[in-house]
């Protein structure tokens, strides 16, 4: 027979998986520091890809400039600046990673307990039924 | 006011009834606005300009999730560009990338400004812009509206240097330098930015502050603040805006935050309460603002003039005449008989 309240719960849970838990239930089944530490990793390639294309492109764009004063400028000092400038780049682009997705994170397992609730929930209203389902099997036998 | 909201009401039921379909077909009216304007500021490719092209993109926008309108639009820009030459087309393809790693991935929720501020800007009336997004998003929406803001001004500098671009006589560097310099040394771009950002925090803060008509305050603060940047920035700086034109955007966007408080939130504050209990641990004081709503009763419309004709109709109708050779007198006379 039909179970309103189970069907309730169910709809509950098909919601959440189809709005929230669409973003959320993928995180939550990382651990913590795999999470950030994978979205570091991300984060560390996506930002030696920009600074490439951003040094490229100011090279590009004082080419002419370089051209003509490449003999009188100190390429090392030039090249320290380069690597100091990506790594400030680098740590400021880190820093800014790790705190976006500890928020998330954070958010996700949040928003998960909330859905693990409904699960317990679901399960309980299970468990009653099935006990129900027993009394009435037993009770026949008995009657036989 | 109150047919106002009985029609706020009306539309909110029909969308209750059909979201399935009206949720798509604003998508894809969205989509089809979008590539449009994008057709219209560039252009310079007439076969992705062809309406049927774009009817079909804006069709798979539709059932898509929303983030794909902002993907084909770059796509479009990018196929723009390319019809002026390979390198601007690379150019393009850059810039959007750069502006993904560096910025758009931290706000792809609200990513739907960056598509939305050129086509604001179009319609002349960028303020529009911060005011819809401080009202209706997070501060995060500062990212993508600011990088609608360069988006827009790249596409405005092709359309300006379209000749000097194309021209095979223009070396690609001097034409890359053009283009950073577009960027880099526009004061419109930079002076848009500011206010965009100004606006969208001021709306933002006064919209979540606890004070009644907070949405409305909000709206008319973020569209002084937009003006009062643009019109200050105009006196330092080489901008070509004028004050009336800012003015009007400003008052455009204002009119917009107020259709968007109308629909979005809607609460009478003239019959708003003030409570206050307590429970063990703390004492409460609650202000509770109730929803404007207005209860309307669907009519249904009967035409009574219809039915009082066919009812006249069915008594004019005139009745069989029974022949007599269908009556079997003997029989009936049987069973009178049979009753006495």
């Amino acid at each position: 027979m039909l179970n309103q309240e189970r069907i309730k719960q169910m709809t509950k849970l098909a919601s959440y998986e189809a709005g929230e838990g669409k973003e959320y239930l993928p995180i939550s089944k990382y651990y913590r520091s795999d999470y950030i530490g994978m979205a570091l990793i991300k984060n560390f390639f996506l930002v030696t890809i920009a600074y490439g294309i951003v040094l490229t492109l100011i090279l590009g764009y004082q080419s002419e400039f370089l051209l003509d004063h490449v003999y009188q400028m100190d390429v090392t000092v030039a090249v320290v600046w380069v690597i100091i400038s990506y790594i400030a780049v680098l740590v400021f682009y880190s820093c800014l990673t790790y705190a976006y997705y500890a928020v998330k994170y954070r958010r996700a397992k949040k928003s998960v307990q909330k859905y693990y609730k409904m699960i317990s929930k679901l399960d309980k209203l299970y468990a009653k039924e099935d006990k129900k389902s027993d009394g009435k099997q037993i009770s026949r036998r008995l009657k036989e | 006011m109150t047919a106002l909201l009985e029609w706020k009401q009306k539309i909110k039921t029909f969308y209750g009834k059909h979201d399935t379909l009206i949720l798509p077909i604003l998508k894809f009216l969205l989509a089809f606005l979008t590539f449009k304007q994008i057709d219209s500021s560039l252009g310079f490719m007439s076969k992705l300009g062809n309406v049927f092209i774009l009817l079909i993109l804006s069709i798979l926008c539709s059932v898509l999730p929303l983030n794909t309108i902002a993907i084909i639009g770059v796509l479009l820009i990018v196929g723009h560009c390319y019809a002026l030459g390979i390198e601007i087309a690379a150019f393009a393809l850059i810039l959007i990338l750069l502006l993904m790693i560096l910025f758009l991935r931290f706000s792809s929720k609200e990513n739907l400004a960056l598509i939305l501020t050129p086509t604001a800007f179009r319609i002349g009336i960028p303020a529009a812009l911060p005011i819809g997004s401080g009202l209706l998003g997070t501060p995060m929406t500062i990212i993508p509206s600011a990088c609608g803001v360069i988006l827009y001004y790249f596409m405005k500098t092709l359309k300006d240097q379209e000749s000097l671009l194309k021209g095979e006589e223009t070396e690609i560097i001097e034409k890359l330098k053009l283009l950073l310099d577009s960027l880099i040394k526009n004061q419109n771009m930079w002076l848009n930015m500011i206010a965009f950002v100004a606006a969208i925090i001021v709306v933002y803060v006064i919209r979540k502050m606890a004070i009644d008509y907070s949405w409305r305050i909000a709206a008319v603060t973020g569209g002084l603040v937009y003006a009062a940047v643009m019109i200050a920035g105009g006196l330092f700086m080489d901008v070509d805006s004028t004050v009336v034109t800012v003015i009007l955007s400003a008052a455009g966007g204002c009119l917009i935050g107020w259709i968007v408080e109308f629909f979005v939130l809607g609460v009478d504050y003239t019959s708003s309460k003030n409570l206050q209990f307590e429970d063990d641990e703390y004492v409460y004081f609650v202000k509770a603002v109730p929803k404007s709503l207005v209860t309307y009763s669907e009519r249904n419309i009967k035409n009574i003039a219809e039915e009082d004709e066919t009812e006249k109709a069915e008594e004019e109708v005139p009745l069989e005449k029974a022949s007599y050779e269908d009556v079997d007198f003997e029989e009936k006379l049987e069973d009178s008989l049979k009753d006495l």
